[in-house]
């Protein structure tokens, strides 16, 4: 009698599944890998443009919404970055400190959505690096 | 019917095997890179946030837990504390009681050749270097003072010391080389002997006593103390230096300030967090420092005559 026996058929199914599942998981593993490695280079250019805002003399510092200029924009897909310089605000400044408030964002587009890194932090006067 | 053998089902196991496994190894690695990623990203997050609380610190006294500075909550400050150091036994926010020896002014490790400062008498005052005429006694006034430099027994510091003081009549200075161990060539120092001393912050190697004469050649310590500096020589990782009032404030004095070195620095800590990630900052900074040229310089304010 022809047929199938219960081994090869058993076989067939775990074969079926275990392609199955790699054709499911692995782009999805390939665009995660992607998407963490954009958000390291996205991290990494936020810090250096705070690194870079600390260096500058604190008299230099010009309240401000800036475009980042960074190279390393081009590695990630339809990437702006901005840098915003403002007066540290009343309600937190109460003694009147010469302290600006500096919020870095870094965005670009992973599998058509937007993904976003965006560090705050305050820069005064005689501070860190001044 | 025919026995049939074949090799295709144990093949089969085989390779499905294999690419299971290079399946999972990768999917592995992609969660494992986004986590990563992710807890890297908030970490920036809280040190950002961290440095902020540094940044309002440094303005002015801050002392906050939750502090809201941000309207964006992806990042906050948890926590800045703000002390000043030394604080003097019996004062307003010391924890230490008047009756107690004041504790040990810590610096943060020395770098080979980094001068350290440590004021005697109150930097903030604007009559020095007369030290009374006030409601207190400025200047720490005993003829003791304890310095402790040094962390290892192989890699070992010498110090230069340089007390100013104050003879009634112009500000002078005298220097000790002090030496734990024999160098060649030699460094005509002062031979000291060390051994291990436990303060709160670090544990150090050599500790010697300004004002007590038991040693050979002696300590003095002379009156209208005004600040100490110290360089550390010969060592190559950084090692920490300190220095402690000699004696315990009695506890019918009045004011604990002639017994105990001033307030002089600050030590500012800053939490920063982002979800569930912290980082925190400590920063020293003391006050009015003379930069460490100026022990090679000379500047007079009028002529020098040889």
């Amino acid at each position: 009698m022809k047929g199938f026996s219960l081994i090869e058929m058993l076989l067939v199914v775990v074969t079926v599944s275990t392609i199955v599942f790699l054709l499911a998981s692995l782009p999805n593993a390939f665009l995660l890998m992607t998407k963490s490695k954009h958000l390291s280079l996205a991290r990494e250019i936020a810090s250096k443009q705070i690194e870079d805002i600390r260096a500058t003399a604190f008299v230099n510092l010009i309240n401000d919404t800036t475009e980042i200029s960074d190279i390393r924009l081009n590695q990630l897909p339809d990437a702006a970055g901005a840098k915003i310089i403002a007066d540290c605000e009343a309600a937190v400044c109460t003694n009147e400190e010469n302290i600006k408030q500096v919020t870095v964002t870094v965005s670009w587009k992973d599998n058509n959505q937007l993904q976003s890194v965006s560090l705050n932090t305050f820069v005064g006067e005689g501070g860190i690096n001044q | 019917m025919k026995n049939q053998r074949g090799q295709v089902i144990l093949l089969l196991i085989v390779i499905m095997t294999v690419a299971l496994a290079i399946g999972l190894s990768v999917v592995q690695k992609s969660l494992v890179d986004v986590s990563t990623a992710s807890k890297v990203e908030q970490s920036s997050r809280a040190f950002s946030a961290a440095e902020a609380g540094i940044e309002k610190a440094l303005t002015g006294t801050v002392n906050c837990t939750d502090c809201q500075y941000f309207s964006d909550t992806s990042s906050t400050i948890k926590q800045i504390n703000t002390n000043s150091i030394p604080c003097v036994p019996g004062t307003t926010g010391c924890a230490q009681e008047a009756g107690v020896r004041q504790v040990a002014f810590e610096y943060p490790p020395l770098a080979k050749e980094e001068v350290a400062q440590v004021w005697l008498a109150d930097p903030t005052a604007t009559n020095l270097p007369v030290c009374t005429g006030g409601t207190y006694n400025i200047c720490y006034t005993q003829s003791r003072l304890d310095v402790y430099w040094g962390n290892s027994s192989i890699d070992k510091a010498a110090i230069e010391l340089t007390l100013v003081y104050y003879d009634g009549v112009k500000y002078t200075s005298r220097k000790w080389y002090l030496d734990q161990t024999t160098r060649d060539p030699v460094n005509g120092f002062r031979q000291v002997s060390c051994s291990s001393t436990t303060l709160i912050s670090y544990i150090y190697q050599c500790k010697v006593t300004l004002g007590d004469n038991s040693y050979a050649g002696g300590f003095p310590l002379p009156t209208g103390l005004m600040l100490i500096r110290a360089r550390l020589l010969y060592n190559n990782t950084s090692q920490p230096f300190a220095v402690q009032a000699g004696v315990a404030c009695p506890a019918a004095a009045g004011s604990c300030t002639a017994y105990s070195l001033p307030p002089q620095a600050r030590m500012i800590t800053s939490t920063g967090t982002s979800g569930e990630t912290q980082r925190k900052i400590q920063v020293f900074q003391e006050y009015k420092v003379a930069p460490p040229y100026f022990d090679y310089a000379i500047f007079s304010a009028g002529e020098i005559k040889k």
